[in-house]
């Protein structure tokens, strides 16, 4: 019954999904530097949605599509300096990270955090009145009290599915970090939801 | 009993490889670990369970966070492309410029130590979209300033036709008054102003000619003095402005428009939506109530150019002697100023879409005097289906100011109006519409 890992079971073809994808975004990159905008709106196509349930997930709600809308730009504006050993999605979540800590700096610096927590706690309310699934709706506020660090790489390596090694060069932190912040969150998880 | 692998006290209740069932149920175990751990699964109840759990786990939380569909951001990042890349080719030629310069000035004064400075000068850092607007302003107000007349007139002796000095002076002031907190631009307007007060006589008249073009000296000068005047409300022109709105109320025709002085009887929009301005302007200063009657007539009137497809004519309905798209802005956009109400209309809303559908529609840039009534328009009426629209034709307007060279600041007189405007007209235009409160 363990024979194949949750991910080789439920996403078995990502490698080679990614790996498709990944010379994709790199032809369209290239195309983008040309000047082919064309090209780069295939770029947002294809990661929109990922990166818009990213930002979500991270506690954006009200405005995640803003801030993946930022993060394109940002990826346009950088497009010159952006080199093909990369891996584009690596690139991208590296940015988007920027994005994120800029948002919360922000939202800091203005002394609004209060409120736009608030406003976050409120919409989550929302979203969970939704869910009447107690067992799914304990997981999502479990989720959601991971302070931001933890929750981060678990977003990178649970819902994106990035591996240890991508989330460290995404967070510029080391690999043991990655992994033992990864199996600190998990761990913390599985703790409160044992009774379920 | 504990098994080999397995201590009291662990976490996991047990194995001291079940550390690994987490990276093994997410396949982020390295392949060189695999096959070994792999073994060890079979043997070892404690980490079947322990995969087993964070299996479950795994799947919960993607089943109570999923991923939800997200609206289509390509037309939102374009649009901000598009901006980007008028940031990009500015920096591009400053530091096309700035080279040129620099290499000048190295040849003649063989200053090596110069260059470096220039680097740091000319190297373009990122910029938001807030920055370039702000930028686009500040060189506007410069370069306004710079071409005003000793005496406080607004125009370029030698440029455009000189019978419109003073609507042009009134253009001039009316961006003034927008971009009022740029560094020396209220003391500019005020010299305007009162170059512009001394230009009305006892009879309310704006400029001494009898020329075809009076009309809009006195709709746009009229217009520019009462704002003014409403901004500054000390102002010693209050008179002066008041007698030009009455002058205004005074020729107006019988069916309600204006018209140029040798056809009293041909009103026309272009001519009236200056004059119903004026008129409005005019009453929030104190006019009197006669005046009101005559702005209401002539929003009739101007209201009976309307087809119903939303466009308006120019001298009546569906007559479009230089196309409808020009017309249509500005005389929505007077119609939405004087008539608050105007805006719950659904002919208003009619007109609205054929504006955003001439913009969307035409390959060539619209004169500047169709682009600032309607950015004015659309941005009037606040629909969020606009932005699109606005983003892309301001953007468009910033690429076309001058950054280098003598005339940076301004826009270049490159429309059909620019002919007797020059680019005092063409800048006050463009500078208004690209202003954002």
């Amino acid at each position: 019954m363990h024979g194949l890992s949750l991910r080789a079971m439920v996403f078995g073809d990502k490698n080679r999904r990614d790996r498709e994808q990944g010379s994709e975004d790199a032809a369209d990159m290239a195309r983008a530097r040309a000047g082919d905008e064309a090209a780069f709106s295939a770029i947002v196509r294809r990661h929109q949605t990922a990166l818009v349930n990213f930002f979500r997930r991270l506690g954006a709600l009200p405005d995640a599509e803003d801030l993946a809308q930022e993060t394109f730009l940002r990826i346009f504006r950088y497009r010159l300096r952006y080199r093909e050993s990369a891996r584009f999605s690596t690139f991208l979540y590296t940015v988007a990270r920027h994005v994120w800590v800029d948002r919360l700096r922000k939202e800091r610096r203005a002394e609004t955090g209060r409120a736009f927590l608030t406003q976050r706690a409120e919409e989550r309310r929302e979203e969970r009145r939704e869910n009447r699934d107690a067992r799914l709706e304990a997981i999502r506020r479990a989720v959601e009290d991971l302070p931001d660090y933890l929750r981060m790489t678990v977003e990178l390596i649970v819902y994106q599915e990035f591996d240890y090694e991508t989330v460290a060069r995404i967070l510029g932190i080391p690999l043991g970090t990655v992994k033992s912040r990864f199996h600190e969150a998990m761990q913390r998880l599985k703790r409160r939801l044992s009774g379920l | 009993m504990k098994g080999p692998f397995q201590r009291e006290g662990d976490v996991s209740d047990g194995c001291v490889r079940s550390s690994e069932a987490l990276d093994w149920a997410l396949g982020l175990l390295p392949d060189a670990m695999r096959p070994d751990y792999e073994r060890h699964l079979r043997e070892c109840a404690i980490c079947g369970a322990e995969v087993e759990s964070y299996r479950a786990l795994v799947e919960g939380m993607r089943l109570a966070l999923p991923d939800r569909p997200c609206r289509d951001l390509v037309d939102r990042v374009r649009e901000g492309v598009a901006v980007l890349r008028c940031q990009e080719e500015r920096g591009r030629r400053r530091v096309v410029w700035a080279s040129a310069v620099a290499a000048v000035l190295l040849a003649v004064a063989g200053i090596g130590g110069l260059m470096p400075h220039l680097r740091r000068g000319v190297k373009e850092g990122v910029e938001t979209e807030g920055t370039v607007r702000r930028r686009a302003w500040q060189e506007a107000a410069r370069w306004l300033c710079s071409v005003q007349q000793p005496d406080g007139g607004w125009y370029r002796p030698g440029e455009g036709a000189g019978e419109y000095r003073e609507a042009l002076t009134g253009l001039a002031i009316l961006a003034a008054l927008e971009l009022k907190s740029e560094p020396g631009l209220d003391a500019s307007g005020r010299r305007a102003a009162e170059w512009l007060a001394n230009r009305v006589d006892e009879e309310g008249k704006i400029g001494s000619l009898h020329f075809p073009g009076q009309p809009y000296n006195q709709g746009i000068g009229g217009l520019a003095l009462l704002r003014w005047c409403e901004r500054h409300p000390d102002s010693p022109f209050r008179e002066a402005a008041l007698r030009a709105a009455r002058r205004i109320a005074a020729v107006q025709t019988e069916s309600g428009g204006w018209g140029y002085e040798d056809q009293p009887e041909e009103p026309n929009v272009s001519v009236t939506v200056w004059q119903l301005q004026a008129l409005h302007q005019a009453l929030a200063l104190g006019g009197e109530e006669w005046m009101e009657r005559a702005l209401w007539k002539g929003l009739r009137w101007l209201r009976s150019t309307r087809n119903r497809e939303g466009r308006y004519g120019y001298r009546r309905a569906d007559d479009f002697p230089v196309g409808s798209d020009a017309l249509t802005a500005m005389s929505l956009y007077c119609e939405m100023e004087v008539d608050a109400e105007s805006l719950a209309r659904s002919e208003t809303r009619l007109s609205l879409d054929r504006v955003q559908e001439g913009l969307a529609a035409s390959d060539r840039e619209p004169s500047y005097y169709a682009a600032y009534f309607a950015i004015r328009s659309l941005r009037k009426a606040g629909h969020r289906e606009f932005e699109k629209t606005l983003g892309h034709l301001e953007s468009r307007l910033l690429a076309r100011q001058e950054t280098v060279g003598r005339e940076r600041g301004s826009w270049p007189a490159s429309d059909v109006y620019a002919r007797v405007g020059g680019r005092v007209y063409a800048t006050a235009m463009a500078a208004m519409a690209v202003y954002t409160p």
